[in-house]
């Protein structure tokens, strides 16, 4: 491969990984902040403890995308010099903003969520979740101002050889970059809808904590409901920016069919949910029902990385459209080294992915007492005491 | 324009090697800084997330204000800087997944990640500002490292108290003060007009943490110990100054207001968030944390 196409690879493989994490994030901090709201203003005992459970796996899954993440961060400086050096005007602003505007918030008060839990008075704790929550979308909205600016370029003129902002109002209402937004976070909900459910079916297959579970499925059913139909129309009506060439790629075309495909099973399961809501009993005794919403779980996941294939591969050969070549904007750089970032970042991607999987696992499957997070007194068995 | 954006960058720069130089100095001394390592841990738990964006934020304003910058920069050190994305993912790992499960064999492969991953931090700064002063990277790494593990030091004495880190404090100083400002001149031998005068200023704050350091404990220590912290997080700042230094001539050229309209006036929002976490967790660390 050439340094160029190792280049791309890396970037694809570090955004799409970082883009699974944000799904999930994305989706569930909602679900937990309105859990947490209820907990706080219903006084029923067992919202708080599925505040500490979907919690527990929301941090877990935060903290793994974050560290990837920080990789995405720095890859502009490392490998796309030619982006930031024409563009830094229109793509540096919004990639700053995102920064300090929205992260840099998300993680103070993150931290303070998570460790400041029996340190705060509980409504303070309660708006800490909602601005991590806020935040979170401010940086979903940021990124995808730069990235429709890469796919729609709207509102710069040319000055030398440098693109800046003609119009800062045309730069940030991009549809390129809204309407993805809109997609993007109804998927959101989709695929924290549908962990939420899966992950209570499977408790429910084997009658454990059935209040606990039932309330759950519910909540992550309810929210499926709401994202499925939104999630086809922000897709559908993006279609005027995406760039396909009459479809004479197969990646792309591939890739929408996937997504297609997947999101029309999310749509049979999300009419069965419609049915059954309303009969407590029924959604209980469905057996058939709990395992189809089972195993649809990674289902998101396929469509919404299958989506990004298809919107980000039919840019090429262009960085920004029609404006920066991808050839022109790579780090002109040796293929070894390439070769070497890109070797080390696939096996420690590939670690990230299966350690958290592995983890969301064994906490999903234990249940909410296990949950470490929000344990006041955490009972510390003192470890092995190595001695040096 | 110029002046305040370069006084924003250096802000973010400056505020990133004092608050996470204490956490990833406290990473770097893991297993010297107390019996119960999660308890150690529990020092910088509130604070790691909060710091490291610190960094994040630099990297984002670099980008948006001075690419030719950040192009030049990351040209010169490539190497050095994808060491240290991926020793600060691997301490980052570390932390975070430590405490998920039990288990002596996980817990040994979480530890050496947040050891190994605070060093490579450490040193691949040392490094990576060590080529900008003109080619010396690996001394200037001795000095960094120094600087780093002291400031975490001083930071577990603060938090946690005992006898350990003091100890281990009043070691770390000795030998930053013996090896890593003789490093520092080495590194920068090119520029001894810059960096002489950085070097005296640095040897004499870390005499002061010394001097305070050395004291037994006893009444009034923690007003004391806050002082010390205060030097050393002084001293650190020697590294991002000899970086500043020597950086190249830049100007905005233009452009940018937008970013500056827009982030220059959130700064003291972001200041007293943060203010706000380092005062609820201001007191001795007393349990185990979440990590």
């Amino acid at each position: 491969m050439s340094t160029l196409s190792l280049a791309r690879s890396l970037f694809a493989l570090t955004a799409g990984t970082h883009f699974l994490f944000v799904a999930l994030t994305l989706g569930l901090a909602t679900l937990v902040a309105i859990v947490q709201t209820r907990a706080v203003f219903g006084g029923d005992a067992v919202h708080l403890r599925m505040v500490r459970f979907w919690g527990q796996l929301y941090v877990i899954n935060y903290a793994v995308g974050i560290v990837t993440g920080l990789l995405m961060e720095f890859q502009f400086g490392l490998c796309w010099p030619g982006l930031t050096d024409r563009a830094r005007d229109v793509f540096g602003a919004p990639l700053a903003m995102e920064t300090l505007v929205a992260f840099f918030v998300e993680a103070t008060f993150l931290g303070l969520w998570i460790f400041g839990w029996d340190r705060l008075n509980r409504h303070a704790h309660l708006a800490l979740i909602w601005i991590v929550t806020l935040t979170a979308y401010a940086s979903a909205y940021f990124i995808l101002v730069a990235n429709g600016f890469l796919n729609h370029p709207v509102g710069y003129v040319r000055s030398g050889g440098e693109l800046r902002v003609d119009s800062a109002g045309a730069l940030f209402t991009n549809p390129a970059a809204l309407l993805p937004l809109g997609h993007v976070l109804s998927g959101a909900f989709l695929t924290a809808g549908f962990f939420m459910a899966a992950v209570s079916s499977w408790h429910l297959l084997r009658s454990r904590e059935p209040e606990f579970y039932r309330r759950s499925l519910r909540i992550g059913l309810v929210s499926v409901l709401l994202a499925v139909l939104p999630t086809a129309a922000f897709g559908g009506v993006q279609f005027p920016y995406v760039h396909d060439d009459g479809g004479v790629r197969p990646l792309s075309g591939l890739s929408a069919d996937v997504m297609m495909a997947a999101w029309a099973w999310m749509f049979v399961v999300a009419l069965m949910a419609l049915v059954k809501l309303p009969f407590t009993g029924w959604l209980l005794r469905g057996r058939i029902f709990l395992r189809v919403v089972t195993v649809t779980l990674p289902l998101p996941y396929v469509a919404m990385l299958a989506g990004w294939i298809y919107r980000e591969t039919g840019r090429q050969p262009w960085l920004i459209y029609g404006v920066l070549r991808t050839e022109d904007a790579v780090r002109p750089m040796g293929h070894g080294a390439m070769l070497a970032a890109i070797t080390g970042v696939t096996v420690l991607f590939a670690a990230l992915v299966v350690v958290n999987i592995a983890l969301l696992r064994q906490y999903a499957r234990r249940g909410p007492d296990a949950a470490a997070l929000g344990r006041s007194e955490i009972a510390a068995p003192s470890e092995p005491v190595p001695s040096f | 324009m110029d002046t305040f954006a370069f006084f924003l960058l250096g802000f973010f720069v400056v505020g990133y090697f004092v608050l996470a130089g204490a956490d990833i100095g406290v990473g770097m001394l893991l297993p010297f800084l107390g019996r119960d390592r999660r308890l150690t841990l529990a020092a910088i738990a509130p604070f790691f997330l909060g710091n490291e964006v610190w960094l994040v934020a630099s990297a984002g304003l670099l980008t948006a204000l001075f690419p030719v910058l950040e192009a030049d920069l990351f040209g010169r050190v490539w190497g050095a800087l994808v060491v240290l994305v991926c020793a600060w993912m691997l301490r980052d790992m570390g932390l975070w997944l430590r405490g998920r499960r039990e288990g002596p064999v996980w817990r040994k492969i979480w530890d050496a990640a947040i050891v190994a991953g605070s060093w490579g931090v450490a040193a691949s700064w040392g490094v990576a500002i060590g080529v900008l002063l003109g080619g010396g990277g690996p001394l200037f790494a001795v000095t960094t490292c120094g600087l780093f593990a002291l400031h975490g030091a001083v930071f577990a004495v603060v938090r946690l108290g005992g006898e350990a880190p003091r100890a281990m404090a009043r070691w770390v100083v000795r030998i930053t003060l013996l090896a890593g400002v003789p490093c520092a001149v080495g590194a920068g031998a090119g520029e001894l007009g810059r960096t002489a005068p950085l070097a005296v200023a640095l040897a004499a704050v870390l005499a002061a943490v010394w001097g305070v350091l050395a004291r037994p404990g006893g009444t009034g220590g923690r007003a004391r110990d806050g002082w010390a912290l205060a030097a050393s997080a002084l001293a650190i700042t020697a590294v991002p100054l000899l970086g500043g230094l020597n950086l190249p001539d830049v100007s905005l050229t233009g452009g940018a207001t937008l970013t500056l309209a827009v982030t220059g006036p959130l700064v003291p929002v972001l200041v007293a968030a943060q203010a706000w976490v380092w005062w609820i967790f201001r007191g001795r660390v007393e349990r185990p944390s979440y990590l």
